[in-house]
C-alpha cells in the first residue's frame, strides 16, 4: 500500500476495498471496492442476489468479511462487532423489517437512541432528575423523530400492527434515533407504492440536507436515478460499473445485465 | 488385557443404547429444529407396554417387544397431533412446543405414575435368556449381545429408510425446508408425523431393552437416560443421525474407561463435562449444524 | 386484625414457601426477559442455598451477612458460566444451563463438604416472612423502574430482535451477563432463604426438576411483565393444596394445565388482564412481548 492509498483511506467518508465474502462455496461479494463522500446520496443496485445485503450486513458490522478492508472516518471497521460499529455513527435498515413488533413506535424510536442515552441504571432506580428529565428527552425526541417521517401522532401505535409502508418509514426514524453520520438503507421502498415512493424520496432528500450521508440499496431503479449523485451496479457479488446516474445508464455492461432485463 | 477387553464390551452395550435412545431426539430435532422433551416418557412406556404385555397378556419377549415399538410409535403420533401440530399451525415460535413437550412428558409420567405407583417392576424369570458367554476373564451375557444386536440393526434399518427409501427422501426434504417440500408436493404434515412416529418407536425400543437390560421398569426410569441423550445429541450435533451414534458410542467409551479412574458415583457427570466442552469449543457439535447465533 | 394473626400463623409455612417460589419466579423473569432461556436456576438456587447454609453452620455467620454470601457467590458462578454459555442459540443454551445444573448436583452430592447425598442438616430456621416479602418488594420495584432505563430498553431490544439491538448500539452480550447474573443473584437469594426455612437441603431439591418448574410458573403466569411469573408460581404453589385428592393422579392436572396454557393462552394468565392488541394502553407503554419472541 502506497503512502497515497493510506491517505486516501484516512481521509475517505466511508471506503470499502477489495471486500469479499465467501460462505462455504458462494461468493456473495467478490473484490467490491467503493468510496461514499461525505453528504452524498450513494446508490448500491443490482439484481436479486447480487450481494447488496450481504455488502450492508459487512458495512454495519453483522458479518466479517472474508478478505477486504472497510474503512469509516479514518478508522479500519470491518472487524468491529456491530454495536461499536453503531457507535461509530453509522446506522441501518433492514429489508425484511426487524422491528421490535410487540413495543409501540414511540418505544421503537427510543430504544433507537441507545447510544444517546447516558443515564446510569443507579440513577433510573433512584429516580433521579437527569434520569427523569432524559427519560422525557428520548421520549420527546421519538415523537419529533416520528413526526419528521411522517408517523406524528402514531407514537403509540404497536409496531407489529403498523402499515408495511409505515413500519419502513418507523425503521427509518428508529435508525435516526442514534444521530448517525451514515444511513444505510436497504430496500425502503420495497412494496410501496408510488406515491410512498415519491414520499419516501422526498424524506431521503431532507435527511440528505439536513447533513446525512446515505447508502441507498434499492431495486426501486427510478427513486435511485432521481435520488442519488453516485451509483454502483453490483451483479452476482461483482461491482460492474460506478458513476453518476448518466454514466451508469449509459454503460453497456450495466444495461445488459441489468437495466436492459427490467 | 482382559479388563481393556471388558471395558470394550461395556462400551459396545452402553454405546448402543445411548445412540438408540438419542437417535429419537435427534431426528424430530433434524426434521423439525424442536427439541421434543417427552421422548423419555415414550422410552419409560416402551418399557411398560412390553411388560404389560408379557406379564398380562402372555406374549413372548419378541412379539412384546414388536408390540411395543408400534405402541410407542402410537404415542408418538399422538404427541404430535395433540401437542405439535396445533402450534405449527399457529406459527409459533420453538419454545412453545418445548414447553407443550414438558407438558405431555408430564402427563405420561403420571399416568403411569398413577397407574402403576412408585414401585420398580421385573420381567419374570425367563423372559429373556441370560448367560455368560464370554471368555478369558471378561463377561459377556448374551443378553447384552442380543440388545446390542437389535440396537444395531434398528440403527442400519434407520439409515437406509432415510438414504434408500423415497419416505426417507421425503422426511430430508421436509428437514431441509418445509415450504419446498410442500411445493415439490410432499405431504408434509403426514411426513412430520411418520418422523414422530418413527422416533417414538426407537424411543418405546430403547426403553424395552434397558428395562430388559436392567430388569427394573419404574415411570422415573427415562430421567436417567433423558439428559444423557441431551448430551449425546450435542456432542454429536444436533440433528445428525451418524453423529449420534457416533456420540453415543464416544460417550460411552468416555464413561467406561474414565470410571477406572475415578469414583463411579461422578459417571454422570461425565456426560455434562463432555457438553460443556464440545459447547465451548465447537459448537455445531461433532456432525451437526450451528448452535452458535448469528455472528 | 386478629383474624389476620391466625390467618398467619395457620398458614405462615405456605405464605413462606409462596414468597420464596416468587423469588424464583423473578429470577427467571430475569432471563426470560432478555428473551434467554435458561434452566440453571435450580443450580443457583442450590448455590445460594449451601453457601449460605454452611457458612451459618460451620462458620455462624449471622443470617443476614450468610444470605448475602449465598447470594454473591451465585451471582459470582452465574458471570463465569455466562461468558462461554451466552454464545449459544436458543436451545443450545437451555441444555447448557441444564447441564450446569446437573454437573452442580452430582457435585454435591460427592463432596462430603456438602454432606454428600444426605446434604445439609439442622439448619436454624431464621428466615422471616417479612424478610422473603421485603425482598421481593425491593426487586418488584427494581424491575418496575429497569423497564424505563436505557438497560432494560436494551434487554427489551435484545428479546425482540437480537441483530437489530445489536445495529443499534447495544453490547448484546454485555446485557445478556447482566441478565444472567441477575437472576444468579435473584435465585442465590432464593436458595438462601429456603435453606433456613426448610431445616436441610439436600442435593435431591436442586434437580432439573426444579429448573422445569420454575419455568412453568413463567409460563403460566405469563412472561410479559415481572408479575406475570409471581402470578404464576403462587398460583402452582397454592393449587396443589387443594388438589391433594388427585393423589398420584396430580401430575396428570398440571400437565394439563400446561398444555392448555401453552396451547390456548400461550401468553399466560397475565394475558386475561392484558392491554388489547393494536393500540398501546397509556402514555407510551406496549403491548406485553409474547412468548414466542423467547427463542428457542
Amino acid at each position: 500500500m502506497t503512502a497515497a492509498q493510506g491517505e486516501s483511506r484516512r481521509g475517505a467518508f466511508l471506503r470499502v476495498d477489495h471486500l469479499s465474502m465467501h460462505f462455504g462455496g458462494i461468493r456473495a461479494l467478490e473484490d467490491v471496492s467503493l468510496e461514499v463522500e461525505q453528504g452524498l446520496i450513494f446508490g448500491v443496485i443490482g439484481p436479486n442476489g447480487a450481494g447488496k445485503t450481504t455488502l450492508i450486513n459487512l458495512l454495519s458490522g453483522l458479518m466479517r468479511p472474508t478478505s477486504g478492508e472497510i474503512w469509516f472516518r479514518g478508522e479500519r471497521i470491518d472487524r468491529l462487532p456491530a454495536h461499536a460499529v453503531a457507535a461509530r455513527g453509522i446506522a441501518r435498515t433492514y429489508q425484511n423489517i426487524k422491528l421490535f413488533r410487540t413495543l409501540s413506535a414511540s418505544d421503537n424510536v427510543v430504544i433507537g437512541q441507545h447510544l444517546q442515552a447516558h443515564a446510569s441504571l443507579a440513577e433510573t432506580l433512584a429516580l433521579a432528575p437527569r434520569a427523569r428529565a432524559e427519560e422525557r428527552e428520548l421520549e420527546e425526541r421519538a415523537s419529533a423523530l416520528l413526526a419528521q417521517v411522517g408517523l406524528a401522532g402514531k407514537g403509540s401505535v404497536v409496531a407489529g400492527a403498523l402499515s408495511y409502508g409505515d413500519a419502513r418509514r418507523l425503521e427509518i426514524a428508529r435508525a435516526l434515533g442514534s444521530q448517525p453520520a451514515l444511513l444505510l438503507l436497504d430496500e425502503p421502498a420495497a412494496g410501496m407504492n408510488q406515491a410512498e415512493v415519491d414520499r419516501l424520496g422526498d424524506l431521503i432528500r431532507e435527511l440528505s440536507a439536513a447533513g446525512h450521508t446515505i447508502l441507498l440499496i434499492e431495486h426501486h431503479v427510478g427513486l435511485v436515478m432521481s435520488l442519488c449523485q453516485r451509483i454502483a451496479v453490483l451483479n452476482f457479488g461483482v461491482k460492474l460499473a460506478e458513476g453518476t446516474p448518466a454514466e451508469v445508464q449509459s454503460n453497456p455492461a450495466v444495461v445488459e445485465a441489468y437495466l436492459g432485463a427490467s | 488385557m482382559s479388563i481393556f477387553l471388558q471395558q470394550v464390551v461395556n462400551t459396545l452395550f452402553q454405546g448402543s443404547i445411548y445412540a438408540l435412545f438419542a437417535l429419537g431426539y435427534t431426528l424430530v430435532f433434524g426434521v423439525l429444529d424442536i427439541l421434543n422433551l417427552a421422548h423419555s416418557a415414550v422410552f419409560m412406556w416402551g418399557a411398560f407396554m412390553a411388560l404389560l404385555l408379557v406379564t398380562k397378556l402372555g406374549l413372548n419377549i419378541v412379539l412384546a417387544f414388536v408390540l411395543a415399538m408400534i405402541g410407542s410409535g402410537l404415542l408418538g403420533i399422538l404427541l404430535d397431533r395433540v401437542a405439535f401440530a396445533p402450534l405449527r399451525k399457529r406459527g409459533a415460535s420453538n419454545l412453545a412446543p418445548l414447553i407443550s413437550s414438558i407438558a405431555m412428558a408430564i402427563i405420561f409420567q403420571s399416568a403411569a405414575l398413577g397407574l402403576f405407583g412408585g414401585l420398580v417392576y421385573r420381567f419374570p424369570p425367563g423372559t429373556a435368556p441370560s448367560a455368560d458367554i464370554g471368555a478369558g476373564g471378561v463377561h459377556v451375557d448374551v443378553l447384552q449381545v442380543i440388545i446390542f444386536a437389535v440396537a444395531v440393526v434398528l440403527m442400519v434399518a434407520l439409515q437406509l429408510l432415510l438414504q434408500r427409501t423415497r419416505l426417507g427422501k421425503s422426511i430430508r426434504a421436509v428437514a431441509e425446508n418445509q415450504k419446498a417440500a410442500r411445493l415439490l408436493g410432499i405431504h408434509v404434515e403426514r411426513v412430520i408425523a411418520i418422523t414422530f412416529c418413527i422416533s417414538s418407536a426407537l424411543g418405546g425400543a430403547a426403553g424395552v431393552l434397558v428395562g430388559l437390560s436392567l430388569n427394573a421398569i419404574a415411570p422415573d426410569m427415562g430421567q436417567a437416560i433423558e439428559l444423557k441423550g441431551l448430551a449425546v445429541i450435542i456432542i454429536g450435533g444436533m440433528g445428525s443421525i451418524p453423529g449420534a451414534v457416533i456420540a453415543g458410542f464416544l460417550l460411552a467409551a468416555t464413561e467406561v474407561f474414565t470410571i477406572s479412574f475415578i469414583s463411579s458415583t461422578v459417571r454422570d457427570a461425565i456426560a455434562f463435562g463432555l457438553l460443556f466442552l464440545v459447547l465451548l469449543i465447537w459448537p455445531s457439535g461433532i456432525l451437526g449444524r450451528r448452535a452458535l447465533r448469528e455472528a | 386484625m386478629g383474624a389476620l394473626f391466625s390467618f398467619y400463623n395457620a398458614y405462615d409455612q405456605l405464605l413462606l414457601f409462596v414468597a420464596i417460589n416468587a423469588l424464583l419466579a423473578l429470577s427467571i423473569y430475569a432471563t426470560l426477559s432478555a428473551g434467554m432461556l435458561s434452566l440453571a436456576n435450580g443450580a443457583f438456587m442450590g448455590i445460594g442455598a449451601y453457601t449460605s447454609a454452611l457458612l451459618t453452620l460451620r462458620q455462624h455467620w449471622p443470617f443476614p451477612a450468610s444470605l448475602l454470601a449465598g447470594c454473591l457467590v451465585a451471582g459470582a458462578i452465574g458471570f463465569l458460566l455466562g461468558l462461554p454459555v451466552l454464545r449459544l442459540r436458543g436451545v443450545f443454551l437451555a441444555i447448557a444451563t441444564l447441564g450446569f445444573g446437573e454437573v452442580m448436583r452430582i457435585a454435591a452430592l460427592n463432596w462430603d463438604v456438602t454432606g454428600g447425598p444426605l446434604g445439609l442438616p439442622a439448619i436454624p430456621a431464621y428466615t422471616q416472612l417479612w424478610e422473603v416479602v421485603l425482598a421481593l418488594a425491593a426487586l418488584s420495584y427494581y424491575f418496575v423502574r429497569l423497564r424505563h432505563s436505557r438497560a432494560g430498553h436494551a434487554l427489551l431490544a435484545i428479546r425482540e430482535d437480537e441483530s437489530a439491538a445489536r445495529t443499534m448500539g447495544i453490547n448484546t452480550f454485555y446485557y445478556k451477563n447482566f441478565a444472567f447474573v441477575a437472576g444468579a443473584l435473584i435465585a442465590g437469594l432464593a436458595g438462601g432463604f429456603s435453606a433456613h426455612q426448610t431445616h436441610s437441603i439436600e442435593p435431591a431439591n436442586f434437580t432439573f426438576s426444579l429448573a422445569v418448574t420454575i419455568l412453568i410458573y413463567a409460563i403460566v403466569g405469563g412472561t410479559g411483565a415481572f408479575w406475570g411469573p409471581m402470578l404464576g408460581s403462587t398460583l402452582l404453589t397454592v393449587l396443589p393444596e387443594t388438589l391433594r385428592f388427585l393423589k398420584d393422579y396430580r401430575g396428570v392436572f398440571d400437565g394439563l394445565v400446561l398444555l392448555a396454557i401453552i396451547l390456548f393462552l400461550p401468553n399466560g394468565l397475565m394475558s386475561l388482564f392484558q392491554w388489547r392488541p393494536g393500540r398501546a394502553a397509556g402514555k407510551v407503554r406496549s403491548a406485553a412481548p409474547s412468548l414466542d419472541a423467547v427463542e428457542a
